[in-house]
């Protein structure tokens, strides 16, 4: 009796300390101070390491074969950013995922083949929640932003991982509405900087290949339809975001697809062209993104 | 009772030299001594029959042996055997006396500096002394030796003593005159510079011996000393440094002092230092360079109260900066994310210029920061004079092939005798996988590359902020 006394009297005890010590939050020894913007937070070592490859469930392709050097490390990546999608009756959409994961490994490969780029195989798809992996991938794309909405934090994000010297690349995106609803979001992540178009002169033209006489670069929609513009984007722009030095961070690429010219360059009936320019302008876009 | 008997004390036997001084070479002793014991032995065989019998045997042999010995040794004092010693001669040589003027010679110990009690040794009778048998020159020490003519002429104005060149004067001056020795007087503080071997190697020529005569006590109990100052000589306008300081204390251990770094500006940086236990700790300080121009950078530990000597407190270092811009070449032979923000990261630097050529694709090579179109537009420089307008250069993942034969030499007449600064970056194509590890760059590299490739590999680290990038 006198033993179950004392043992009810040390559990409570035993009880209450240990919510004590939960409650007293101890240092994270490998926490990293905060910096002022809160989105560009520093955590822990292990937030700052890349996680492992993963494929996603995609809208056009779900069982595409890996190649087999697809564990190899490469110096570039293509990495592909998971934004939040614009409500539909069906919910946000997965637009993010559009010639995924065929367009990023086709390029991968243009890149090794035409530079001397130490490409990864596959890509890396990229979410601005993940801790710090965004800052992993200094070369990011998105697709179809015509139908992004991003939120705050991604926002914050994104101008954030801009401003440090990360590149961001979108394309496939037509039309005055896709054009509105991308600057909806884009002017969320940069309110005072402007889009401008980017003249010929620009070193982005002229990085490996010199492209001033560009043309517009349709979708695999260009095989049924004939038309190289899809809703009213005629006329392909190309447009960006410079820095305070004069250096592009953003670069959009509106009224085209190059997404699909890469995608469908194995396609016999897809115009060679048109992929032999989209690639050219991918592999200037990445190699102005390695050296400015 | 050596000294006695000898006429000179044991210390001058040990450092003597034995010598026979007599005029017949020394063979001839030698064939004398064996003749002459040849000649006893034979006299002893022929006579052995009249030995009474206690005397044959072994006991024939011994007495031999002794008659042989005693025959040696006479035999032996013939040839005059000496010991030859090294002496001043009197009133002929001269005896250079010198007496260290430093600051440090200023410490007031037992109520008089140090200076004063060498003066004091000096006229009490040491002077006297060696004037008695020597003629002596009195020499004051500072950045040289400067000649007094007597010890009021002493004193402890100098802000250190350059021990090793002022005995360097001395022994040059030894092959004029006749200066036999050195005494030096010093308390072994605020020396600089040391004694160079060379100036060893001339007194030890010109035999000339050094006399050390300690001033002071070993040890100032209660003092903290500024011992050393290390920072660059050059530096570019608006870097920053580090200066390391070399702190000496006795008797303070676990008190905190103020160590000051000024210029001609001011105050460029302050902090507290913890003195530890040990006698010598190295502390750091950081501090901005400034604008161009030539600094006097000062050093101060501010003194502790109960402090014995505040004279030592403090060190001066003389710093240049310049506002020439340097002109980097970086040779980087793919695509990196390393490149970009290398040049990122130097964009503001107004003392730094990155000229760069990078190779895009097999046979592209993409050139930035260039000064006007013609620069390397045909690659890598060919000539010296292309090459050493660059201050430094930068190889990144470029394999050594990349270069040609003349190239490759040029490189190193560039480490070597253009004195440009080379820096070798790591990557796919560097180092031993980019062939490296042959010459002559494995004469250049201050680490020995393996032989074997496929060295390099990637993993990903996580960075982490110093504390002086916490501060900042």
């Amino acid at each position: 009796m006198k033993i179950r006394g004392i043992c009810f009297a040390i559990l409570p005890c035993l009880a209450l300390f240990s919510a004590v010590c939960a409650a007293v939050r101890q240092p994270d020894p490998e926490s990293l101070p905060d910096d002022a913007s809160q989105v560009g937070k520093r955590t822990s070592r292990k937030a700052q390491q890349a996680g492992v490859f993963r494929e996603y469930p995609a809208w056009e392709y779900n069982d595409f074969p890996l190649p087999p050097d697809f564990k190899t490390p490469g110096e570039w990546v293509f990495a592909r950013f998971m934004y939040r999608g614009v409500p539909t009756w069906r919910g946000r959409g997965l637009n993010w995922t559009i010639d995924y994961p065929r367009s990023d490994r086709h390029l991968s490969a243009a890149v090794r083949r035409l530079t001397r780029i130490d490409a990864r195989s596959v890509e890396e798809p990229v979410a601005a929640e993940d801790a710090d992996d965004i800052y992993n991938w200094p070369w990011l794309y998105g697709v179809e932003v015509g139908h992004w909405d991003l939120t705050d934090f991604e926002a914050a994000k994104l101008r954030d991982f801009l401003l440090r010297g990360g590149f961001f690349m979108c394309d496939d995106f037509h039309g005055t509405v896709e054009w509105e609803t991308f600057v909806a979001s884009m002017q969320r992540v940069f309110p005072d900087r402007p889009i401008v178009d980017l003249p010929n002169s620009d070193p982005i033209f002229h990085a490996v290949y010199d492209l001033d006489d560009r043309y517009q670069v349709p979708g695999a929609q260009f095989l049924y339809t004939g038309r190289s513009a899809e809703k009213d984007g005629f006329d392909a722009r190309w447009r960006g975001i410079y820095d305070d030095k004069g250096r592009l961070m953003v670069a959009i690429c509106h009224n085209m697809d190059l997404g699909d010219s890469w995608e469908h360059a194995d396609d016999p009936e897809y115009p060679e062209k048109f992929s032999a320019l989209g690639f050219r302008i991918g592999v200037n876009y990445l190699t102005y993104a390695m050296t400015h | 009772m050596f000294e006695f008997l000898f006429k000179y004390p044991f210390s001058v036997f040990a450092k003597g030299t034995f010598v026979l001084l007599g005029s017949w070479p020394r063979w001839i002793l030698i064939v004398g001594i064996i003749a002459a014991a040849a000649a006893l032995a034979v006299f002893a065989l022929r006579k052995r029959e009249q030995f009474t019998p206690a005397l044959r045997g072994g006991r024939a042999v011994v007495l031999w042996l002794l008659q042989s010995a005693l025959l040696a040794t006479l035999l032996f004092l013939l040839w005059q055997p000496a010991i030859s010693v090294t002496a001043l001669k009197p009133q002929q040589n001269i005896i250079a006396v010198v007496v260290d003027g430093s600051n440090s010679m200023g410490i007031q110990e037992n109520g008089i500096s140090r200076e004063q009690a060498a003066r004091k040794l000096l006229d009490k009778g040491l002077l006297k002394d060696l004037q008695g048998r020597f003629q002596v020159r009195l020499y004051r020490l500072g950045a040289g030796v400067e000649r007094v003519t007597d010890t009021n002429q002493l004193n402890a104005s100098q802000a250190s003593t350059q021990i090793g060149k002022g005995l360097r004067q001395l022994a040059d001056e030894a092959a004029t005159l006749p200066i036999g020795a050195v005494v030096l007087m010093s308390d072994g503080a605020d020396n600089s510079g040391g004694v160079g071997l060379d100036t060893l190697s001339e007194l030890r020529r010109r035999r000339l011996p050094v006399n050390t005569v300690g001033i002071g006590n070993r040890e100032i109990s209660n003092d903290i000393e500024l011992e050393g100052v290390d920072v660059p000589a050059k530096t570019l306008e608006g870097s920053r440094l580090q200066a390391r300081v070399t702190i000496r204390q006795n008797g303070f251990s676990g008190k905190r002092a103020r160590l000051t770094l000024s210029g001609s500006s001011g105050v460029l940086a302050s902090r507290n230092v913890e003195l530890k236990s040990s006698p010598e700790q190295v502390e750091t300080i950081e501090f901005s360079a400034g604008k161009r121009g030539v600094m006097n950078l000062a050093a101060k530990l501010d003194p502790l109260p109960g402090e014995t000597n505040a004279l030592n407190n403090q060190l001066t270092r003389v710093l240049s900066v310049d506002n020439t811009k340097h002109r980097i070449l970086y040779v980087e032979g793919e695509p990196r994310w390393e490149y970009k923000f290398i040049r990122r990261a130097v964009e503001d630097d107004p003392a730094i210029e990155v000229v760069s050529m990078l190779r895009t694709t097999q046979n592209k090579i993409y050139r930035q920061g260039i000064a006007n179109p013609n620069e390397l537009v045909d690659g890598f420089p060919d000539k010296p004079e292309q090459l050493f307008e660059y201050q430094g250069l930068i190889l990144g993942s470029v394999e050594q092939s990349f270069f040609s034969l003349a190239q490759r030499q040029m490189i190193e007449d560039f480490a070597n005798r253009r004195g440009g600064g080379l820096l070798l970056l790591g990557g796919r194509y560097s180092l031993a996988d980019g062939g490296y590890n042959v010459a002559p760059f494995s004469q250049l590299l201050p680490v020995t590359l393996p032989t074997r490739k496929n060295t390099f590999q990637r993993s990903f680290v996580a960075a982490e902020l110093t504390d002086a990038g916490k501060s900042r």
